[in-house]
């Protein structure tokens, strides 16, 4: 061990050391923000301006694909969605093929007080989980009834006066995808019926979204903590997203710092000649 | 059975797409009403599959404590034990109609249940157990479940996605390695890529987004587009085969 170079080291580094720098890095902008600015993507914006191209009294279907254990990527940017869909007037319906579904709906309930004093049934709905992938989208697109016969409470379809405009894709103005599943919103309602798709990813969908956005599949995304920031300066309410982007930075920061430290023994094998 | 399984079988699967793919890409009317009633089967279908993924739950856990396989037999009698409780602590609050019921609280029940049973294994497996059971069996009607679900379940989903972060840095600094031209390019677009994704990238250098962008667009688009493609083929080759009879993977065994 005394007789190891420095370089040795960094190979052999131990991992708790880099655990609790990440942990420093994470918490440290937390307590004390440091406040980057953050440029917004175009695609984010083309997200944005499509929420605020919605008129009054138009149906969005949302699909709240994420667990809560992507609430910290997502969740920013869906409270940012339903404020400024509820703004334009719009009339929501949720739905979401993640088993925790209701789990976000109560958390997003929470981060938009006011869809609780919307008239439920008339201005928003809960229709809840539903499972079948591209079957189930297929199949809502020509009959909403088929597949929820009651929303998540359990009252019937049929008592929801909004449901009785929005019982098939044509009805709707557009849907947005939520962490993942677009492709089926691409596929069934997207390319049969017209129906423009949007979305957010998280982080890592970012470049297997990408081809869909080129080709005009989708017509916004925004991707991961920061597309939800993104959302959230645009729509002039910085939340959860904006505080964490600090510590993103820095973590990010960290990673590329530690990764240049793992490539150092390497580079100075080289120079030594070295194989 | 040979003439289910030499004609039936063969025909059917070429009916049911043909059907399907009629509807979608030319809307023949006739056939809306039929291929609604084939996609609302793959829906019951799909839910049936869970119930054999509970089956095998069961199973494979049931087996390993015949066994006492070392090392896993206890672990197995928490998930049993959880799935269980869980179930008929979910199962209690039934109302509302037959349907709404099977499908919110039993399967819903069943997901949850499976999807916490994975989150038990990989956390302080016992202490989480027996907390929960303690809480759901103090008060069955309901509202033990919730904050068991609310609270425990969506904590341990966080947990496990958040620490996520720390083996993706760990195993970048053990693997993310320039040992070769290849190794290296690909180590320096993925720098360039963090740091356009992280506003301090643009703070350091303004160029970062740009090249990050541009890798992100036209960098990467050609070869996703390949990898779609090549899948979409793909697809279509398959269907022809199923079409013409001549896939029969879907069939079980090896005839």
């Amino acid at each position: 061990m005394a007789n190891q170079t420095i370089f040795e080291r960094l190979d052999k580094l131990d991992r708790r050391i880099y655990y609790w720098l990440i942990v420093i890095v994470i918490a440290w902008p937390l307590v004390s923000p440091i406040g980057l600015p953050i440029t917004v993507k175009p695609s984010t914006r083309a997200l944005y301006d499509g929420l605020t191209a919605v008129q009054e009294g138009d149906v969005v279907l949302i699909d709240i694909f994420m667990s809560v254990s992507t609430w910290a990527e997502c969740m920013g940017g869906l409270v940012v969605e339903t404020n400024t869909l509820l703004d334009r007037g719009a009339r929501l319906v949720y739905i979401g093929d993640s088993v925790d579904v209701s789990r976000s709906w109560d958390r997003l309930n929470e981060l938009v007080p006011r869809l609780g004093t919307l008239e439920y049934g008339t201005d928003v709905v809960f229709l809840g989980y539903y499972t079948g992938q591209d079957a189930a989208a297929s199949q809502m697109a020509v009959d909403m009834s088929s597949i929820f016969p009651a929303d998540h409470f359990g009252t019937p379809i049929e008592d929801l006066p909004l449901m009785r405009d929005a019982n098939s894709a044509t009805d709707y103005a557009m849907v947005l995808f939520t962490a993942e599943g677009e492709v089926k919103w691409i596929q069934q309602w997207g390319a049969p019926y017209g129906v423009p798709v949007a979305g957010m990813g998280i982080a890592m969908k970012g470049s297997a979204l990408a081809p869909y956005l080129a080709s005009g599949d989708i017509f916004g995304l925004a991707v991961g903590v920061r597309g939800a920031a993104e959302l959230e300066k645009l729509a002039g309410m910085p939340a959860a997203a904006t505080t964490t982007m600090d510590a993103i930075s820095s973590t990010h920061l960290l990673f590329v710092i530690l990764i240049v430290l793992a490539n150092l023994p390497i580079i100075f094998n080289k120079i030594k000649g070295g194989s | 059975m040979s003439f289910v399984k030499s004609t039936a079988f063969k025909y059917i699967p070429i009916l049911i797409f043909a059907i399907i793919i009629a509807d979608y890409f030319f809307a023949i009317a006739s056939l809306g009403s039929i291929a609604e009633v084939l996609r609302q089967f793959a829906v019951v279908i799909s839910n049936i599959a869970l119930g054999l993924g509970v089956i095998s739950l069961l199973r494979i856990h049931g087996r390993n404590v015949q066994r006492r396989l070392e090392g896993r037999w206890l672990y197995s009698i928490v998930t049993i034990i959880t799935f269980v409780t869980v179930f008929i602590l979910g199962t209690i609050n039934a109302n509302g109609a037959q349907y709404t019921w099977a499908f919110n609280h039993v399967y819903t029940t069943l997901q949850q249940t499976m999807y916490a049973s994975t989150g038990f294994f990989i956390v302080v497996t016992i202490i989480t157990f027996v907390t929960v059971f303690i809480l759901g069996t103090i008060n069955a009607n309901g509202a033990q479940y919730t904050w068991a679900f609310n609270h425990v379940y969506t904590t341990l989903q966080q947990t496990m996605y958040a620490s996520t972060g720390f083996f993706i840095v760990s195993s970048a600094y053990r693997a993310f390695r320039a040992r070769n031209i290849d190794a290296a390019l690909l180590l320096i677009a993925g720098c360039i890529v963090v740091f356009t994704n992280a506003p301090i990238g643009e703070v350091i250098w303004s160029g970062f987004p740009v090249i990050g962008d541009w890798l992100l667009g036209p960098g990467q688009l050609p070869g996703y587009r390949v990898l779609m493609l090549i899948a979409g083929f793909g697809t279509i080759v398959y269907a022809y085969r199923v079409i013409t009879g001549n896939e029969r993977g879907f069939f079980g065994g090896g005839e």
